[in-house]
């Protein structure tokens, strides 16, 4: 609200600190860009920093001033950037207005940095539930696992065929696993070089599907896999004969919970 | 309790991060042409009164106040500059004298030691927020002074190249020798230079041929935070430093905060033994802020004043957390700004010129405004003093706004200005008293203010101890005290004391005059010949020197000293009352003067909240007595004596019942009975709703379990532990 209605005189930044993937050095490179009318910048967060606070700080510029406003600067990904976010702090156009959740988060700043930011500190404790910070709460794409119930949610929007096909692939994958654990009671956990998880050739897999007749040709039966690739349901990989073999990144259990749940 | 479900806001995303939005000429436009108020249009300030305040009056505050700050910053920067000026001065010497050959007597010239490089170690101060000021100032003080200066913050200078890149940025940067830096990083954020000191050695040729550089010009080198340079880094560029010493005079100067240990900590002991090292004092932050107070507070060159609660938190964010001047000033010019933003009555300060002349107001007082003076407490005191005298002027003004405004307030306004003038001489007698005081006695000014604020004068306890010195004095010692008050009286001219308060109606020159006569020649004057007619009895027999224990407390000399007669202890006795009277006068309390009420800065509480804050306290205040913020009907229980045993109601917010829940539990708390627990509390509710009921209520709790429990982790309360599944460990205790 501050940003559209009583900001009109200045540029807004808005940074999301609660964003789990959030960059900063990304974040600084678009107000250079946008606002600062830099181009083709690059180096470490502290001197894009500098960069922007130089801007501010000559005589020369064209946009007065700026304000920053970044929800949470206690989020996860902005907790290492501090002294960046002190550098436009500390600049006299900048005008920066932040929010903590976080109930340790003054521990972030020493007190060189607390004097760099200048904070002046308002209670505004609203009991309003926090429904956009947490609705992060699963996205993590760091990880290129997704964990059983994003599969779950994926399936769910998904057509008949398509679960069909994501069950070939799931019972398979359980069959192999239920094998592998009852022939291999001497060595300790897996033989090296074994995958984690069994998978099917490409080859097996489409010919399975296509015995269903849940594909009718290889091009509908690629754009399904790619889908699911997308949304990380499945993965590949090649092995040294240049096959490729398609396995689905979870153990059995949680596939056989999963398949439960879709019927 | 049911959530609305609100729009997402326009900036959540699940994708993006970031947005940029920009002010429109378009929009700009249309709104001007609706004439609709922003709040931007007067650089934040709204109208009091509910909106009723006049827009002349807003603005009029407006100016007052962008007028007060500047000139009021300006001082304060004076002030720490003059603080700082003779360990600047002392520096800037030193980097003069660096290197500079010595003269034998031979009328050759000796080169000094082969290759140490002239170190100077400064101590600034645990207060680490103002180094920059500082630094910057010497800086300048330097590049004043002939030499180059280069201030290196830790921050940019985390390996060595990155270090002799700023290094050589600042150097080049600075000088007509632009060609270099058209290249350089500033623009673009690329380097096409390869940094080195070689490079350095080269222009520093260069700039000696072409005539710009002389003998006794210097690169200073400043690191302005040594403890946060890695030491590795440090060390290395000594050494690289020392090598090109003879070919480029580097001073270098190490900004410490802690003690000179941290010196021999960081570096080896090879480059110690390469530098050259003096130290210096630049720790004037107490200094510092005794003339800021003098200044600013005691004088009254901010026309607002303190009273004492906010003086004391003024004092205390100084005192107790680290001597840094720039957060005593951020509250000062905190509190002037909620001065002028939110008191209506701020526009009378209009009425108080620079040089304590009282004036008109420029604008006419409202209806609001003028009611509002006339309740003022201090106002009806001084309009009810007049009664007897001027029973019209009473009714006069209660009644006419305007008389008001031109002759009350003048008047009230005229006396609180004296008031201010007269604190002043008070506050640099007592100086001189402490002079002539035992070292343990003499306190600062900043402490002295604080006592007068807090307490009347007669119960100061400080105050009773100098004046147990002041009694102790000898004939020398008081007519040295005299003598210097009357130095320092004229330059205060205070027509306050010349009316009012002081014995036969004398001013206080007068009084002092006739104390020193009295000193010089104690039998021969007027006084003695009062007292004769009382002594006449007993004058033939020798008097006994010591009569009472006040006369052996106050008076241990008279034991032992037979020259004084008793007229001059009569004399010493006058001068003791005077003196009494004088202070009692000058330092009265602030609560007996008229508009003290507007002119003293109360809000000690919004100071305190704005810059010692607590988000951890403000979060369990929420959490755990939710009453504090809201004061709903549903949740209102009578709080047990022992408040930790407040019942757990159904009608509490989510969070906060699943917050006391888990108060209740050790280390590790199994989230399947935190859900039970809270399942328990939160469908009583439904119980007593007699709603729905069955698996709806059920998975309608578990949502909510889960969403609090997501809050609280969001919040730093919980944290999801590998070891236990299902289990999350609880990180706070105590509340």
């Amino acid at each position: 609200m501050f940003a559209t209605e009583m900001s009109d005189d200045a540029p807004v930044a808005i940074v999301n600190g609660y964003f789990p993937t959030l960059n900063l050095k990304s974040t600084l490179e678009k107000i250079l860009g946008e606002i600062a009318g830099f181009n083709d910048t690059s180096g470490p967060v502290v001197d894009l920093a500098a960069l922007i606070s130089g801007y501010f700080d000559s005589d020369k510029r064209t946009v007065d001033r700026m304000y920053l406003v970044v929800h949470n600067i206690d989020g996860a990904c902005l907790r290492k950037h501090q002294a960046a976010l002190a550098v436009l702090g500390n600049c006299k156009n900048i005008h920066l207005l932040a929010s903590v959740d976080h109930i340790e988060a003054p521990v972030m700043w020493d007190t060189t940095l607390a004097t760099k930011f200048n904070w002046a500190w308002h209670d505004l404790t609203t009991f309003e539930p926090y429904t956009v910070e947490t609705s992060y709460e699963n996205f993590s794409s760091a990880s290129t696992e997704i964990g059983p119930r994003g599969v779950l949610h994926v399936l769910a929007s998904l057509t008949e065929n398509a679960k069909s096909v994501f069950r070939i692939l799931a019972e398979h994958q359980i069959a192999e696993s239920v094998m592998g654990d009852g022939g291999d009671d001497s060595s300790a956990g897996q033989r090296l070089g074994a995958p984690k998880y069994p998978g099917m050739a490409y080859t097996a897999y489409f010919g399975a599907c296509r015995d269903q007749f849940l594909v009718s040709s290889e091009m509908a039966f690629r754009s399904q896999l790619t889908e699911f690739r997308d949304h990380k349901v499945i993965q590949s990989r090649h092995a040294a004969d240049g096959s490729e073999t398609v396995f689905i990144p979870l153990d059995a259990s949680t596939l056989g919970t999963i398949l439960e749940g879709m019927d | 309790m049911t959530d609305n479900y609100k729009p997402v806001d326009a900036f959540d995303s699940m994708t993006e991060s970031t947005f940029i939005i920009k002010p429109s000429a378009k929009k700009n436009a249309a709104v001007r042409r609706q004439s609709v108020k922003r709040i931007t249009d007067s650089g934040g300030f709204v109208p009091l009164f509910q909106g009723d305040e006049s827009t002349e009056s807003m603005e009029l505050r407006r100016t007052l106040f962008e007028a007060t700050w500047p000139p009021l910053e300006q001082l304060i920067m004076n002030t720490e500059e003059a603080a700082n000026n003779v360990a600047m001065a002392e520096m800037c010497t030193f980097a003069s004298n660096a290197y500079r050959k010595i003269e034998t007597d031979e009328k050759g010239r000796l080169d000094p030691p082969a290759t140490e490089l002239a170190t100077a170690v400064a101590f600034a101060g645990v207060n680490t927020g103002d180094h920059s000021k500082l630094f910057t100032m010497l800086r300048v003080r330097l590049q004043a002074a002939g030499h180059h200066a280069v201030l290196l913050e830790s921050q940019y200078c985390t390996t060595l190249p990155n270090m002799l890149r700023a290094l050589l940025d600042q150097v080049f940067g600075g000088t007509s020798a632009g060609e270099v830096s058209e290249d350089s990083v500033v623009a673009t954020g690329t380097r096409t230079i390869n940094y080195d000191a070689s490079l350095l050695a080269l222009w520093w040729g260069e700039e000696k041929q072409a005539g710009r550089v002389t003998e006794d010009t210097r690169i200073a080198v400043i690191l302005q935070d040594f403890e946060g340079f890695p030491p590795l880094v440090v060390d290395d560029f000594v050494r690289i430093a020392t090598g090109y010493c003879q070919q480029v005079p580097i001073v270098l100067v190490l900004g410490l905060a802690t003690s000179y240990e941290s010196l021999h900590q960081s570096l080896t002991k090879s480059s110690i033994s390469m530098l050259n090292v003096e130290r210096f004092n630049l720790q004037r932050s107490k200094e510092c802020i005794d003339a800021v107070v003098t200044k600013m507070l005691i004088e009254g060159a901010c026309v607002l004043a303190f009273g004492a609660e906010a003086y004391k938190s003024l004092l205390d964010q100084f005192l107790l957390y680290n001597f840094s001047i720039s957060a005593f000033v951020r509250k000062l010019k905190y509190a002037v700004m909620d001065f002028f933003y939110a008191h209506p009555l701020s526009i009378l300060a209009s009425m108080v010129d620079s040089d304590k002349r009282v004036t008109d107001l420029p604008i006419r007082l409202s209806y609001d405004q003028a009611e509002l003076v006339r309740m003022q407490r201090s106002t009806q005191r001084f309009i009810e003093s007049r009664q007897k005298d001027n029973p019209e002027f009473v009714h006069k003004a209660l009644t006419d706004d305007v008389f008001l405004q031109t002759s009350v307030i003048k008047q009230m306004l005229r006396e609180l200005v004296e008031y201010r003038k007269s604190y002043s001489l008070g506050i640099a007698l007592i100086r001189v008293i402490q002079e002539h005081a035992p070292e343990p006695l003499r306190k600062p000014v900043r402490a002295l203010h604080f006592y007068s604020l807090g307490q009347d004068f007669g119960e100061c306890t400080h105050w009773k101890t100098l004046s147990a010195v002041v009694r102790k004095m000898k004939a020398p010692g008081m007519e040295q005290l005299v003598a210097r008050f009357e130095e320092i009286v004229p330059s205060h001219s205070v027509a306050r004391l010349q009316r009012t308060g002081l014995p036969d109606g004398k001013s206080v020159q007068e009084l002092l005059l006739h104390i020193r006569e009295l000193l010089q020649d104690p039998d021969n004057s007027s006084e003695h010949e009062e007292s004769s007619l009382d002594n006449a009895g007993s004058s033939s027999v020798a008097p006994k020197r010591i009569r009472t224990r006040h006369d052996m407390e106050n008076r241990p000399f008279l034991l032992f000293d037979n020259t004084s007669s008793d007229s001059m202890l009569r004399a010493l006795d006058k001068c003791c009352q005077v003196i009494e009277q004088i202070l009692e006068l000058c330092l009265a309390s602030y609560r007996d003067i008229p508009l003290h009420e507007i002119f003293y800065y109360k809000h000690s509480l919004l100071l305190d909240t704005t810059f010692s804050a607590q988000p951890r306290a403000a979060v369990q205040t929420a959490l755990g007595k939710t009453a504090y913020y809201i004061n709903c009907e549903c949740c209102d229980d009578d709080e047990d004596d022992d408040e930790a045993e407040q019942r757990i109601l159904p009608s509490m917010q989510d969070t906060s019942i699943a917050y006391r829940l888990h108060r209740e539990c050790g280390r590790m708390i199994n989230i399947y009975d935190w859900y039970m627990a809270f399942a328990s509390v939160v469908e009583k509710e439904g119980d007593m709703e007699m709603g729905e009921e069955g698996s709806e209520s059920q998975s309608q709790s578990q949502a909510r379990f889960m969403r609090a429990v997501e809050e609280m982790r969001l919040l730093g309360f919980i944290k999801s532990t590998q070891r236990k599944t299902d289990h999350v460990i609880r990180l706070t205790w105590g509340m």
